[in-house]
């Protein structure tokens, strides 16, 4: 499908991105991706999907604006305090591509309504904020064959992997055990989330357009002193998540 | 006994007072036993269990290639070597 003049215009400074394209293009636009999250990560991947011409954005948060949101989800506004984030995020990401499908959910996520929301979507990113919801999108997209873009920050570190279905190895095999629940908030500055996010969006359009991605990879930067650190991912064959499956 | 390069992340980072340090020993397990006494505070309660194990939370790398925590005292390091300890995290 040819592009339309605007699109040519929009897409301009992608489409010259060796290996995106036209074709790459046409990936996007037929694309559609899960959010899971409207936060720091959230907010900044969808804005570069959406930006990008990601076809179709599935969002899922149950929650209100805060004012302690905003040192670091600079898409919102002052004036929108009280308001459901997803309905505020999808007016701005209409603003910024109209031609992208939103599909805004206000909602939390849990087993039983990811599994039928899986289907609808080629690719998911977790920009959650809590271990439970994490590991249940790992399970629910091992099962769902899905691949798990996987973002995480405290203070000034983030994680980045891409979780692939087939075969694993799953964040489970990665993390087998939570940590203990801390006390208090999770620290976070906002240009950790900001660069995550933006890091998680750009393995999801790599993964879209056929590029070389993180798959099966753990990084972890820790913008404190400028340093990452790559760690190649191994299944655990006990993995109660992407190990029984094949076994049995 | 070899020098070898300790990076650590999060909440260690935070108790330790330092993310990255220079330690001797023979095993990863010797290691991890001397990075838990030396720093800020002592974190050998936060790093194992009260059999002595590793806590299964925390991922340990030796040279980018993950460790099994069950079996630190069998994996022996080699000058140079560079050992990562860090938890999951969870903050989006
Ligand atoms: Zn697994």
């Amino acid at each position: 499908m040819p592009l339309s003049r605007q699109e040519s215009e929009r897409y301009s400074r992608q489409l010259i991105v060796p290996g995106i394209g036209l074709r790459g293009q046409a990936k996007l636009k037929n694309a559609s991706v899960l959010v899971a999250g409207a936060g720091g990560l959230g907010g900044v991947v969808l804005a570069y999907l959406a930006a990008a011409g990601v076809g179709r954005l599935g969002f899922a948060d149950p929650g209100l604006l805060e004012l302690s949101n905003l040192n670091r989800q600079i898409f919102y506004k002052t004036r929108d305090l009280g308001r459901a984030k997803v309905r505020l995020l999808a007016s701005f990401l209409k603003d910024l591509n109209p031609r992208v499908r939103l599909e805004p959910l206000r909602l939390k996520l849990d087993s039983e309504n990811l599994a039928p929301l899986l289907k609808k979507y080629g690719l998911v990113a977790d920009c959650t904020d809590n271990f439970e919801a994490r590991f249940e999108l790992n399970k629910a997209c091992v099962r769902a064959g899905r691949t798990l873009v996987h973002g995480a920050v405290y203070g000034f570190e983030g994680q980045l992997a891409v979780i692939a279905p087939r075969g694993g190895p799953c964040l489970k095999c990665v993390f087998p055990h939570m940590p203990p629940r801390l006390k208090g908030y999770t620290p976070a500055p906002g240009p950790a989330p900001g660069a995550i996010g933006a890091m998680q969006a750009a393995e999801v359009i790599k993964i879209i357009c056929g590029l070389p991605h993180l798959r099966g990879r753990l990084v972890i930067y820790d913008f404190a002193h400028g340093a990452a650190h790559s760690v190649r991912l191994k299944r655990r064959r006990a993995c109660g998540v992407c190990g029984k499956r094949d076994e049995g | 006994m070899v020098k070898i390069t300790v990076m650590v992340y999060t909440t260690l980072r935070a108790r330790l007072g330092f993310s990255r340090t220079e330690l001797e020993g023979g095993t990863v397990h010797e290691l991890l036993l001397k990075l838990a006494v030396s720093g800020m505070t002592d974190i050998s309660k936060m790093l194992f269990e009260d059999d002595g194990a590793v806590r299964n939370h925390f991922v340990l790398t030796l040279n980018s290639e993950l460790l099994d925590n069950r079996k630190t005292k069998k994996v022996k390091v080699k000058a140079g070597d560079i050992l990562h300890v860090f938890p999951p995290v969870s903050g989006g």
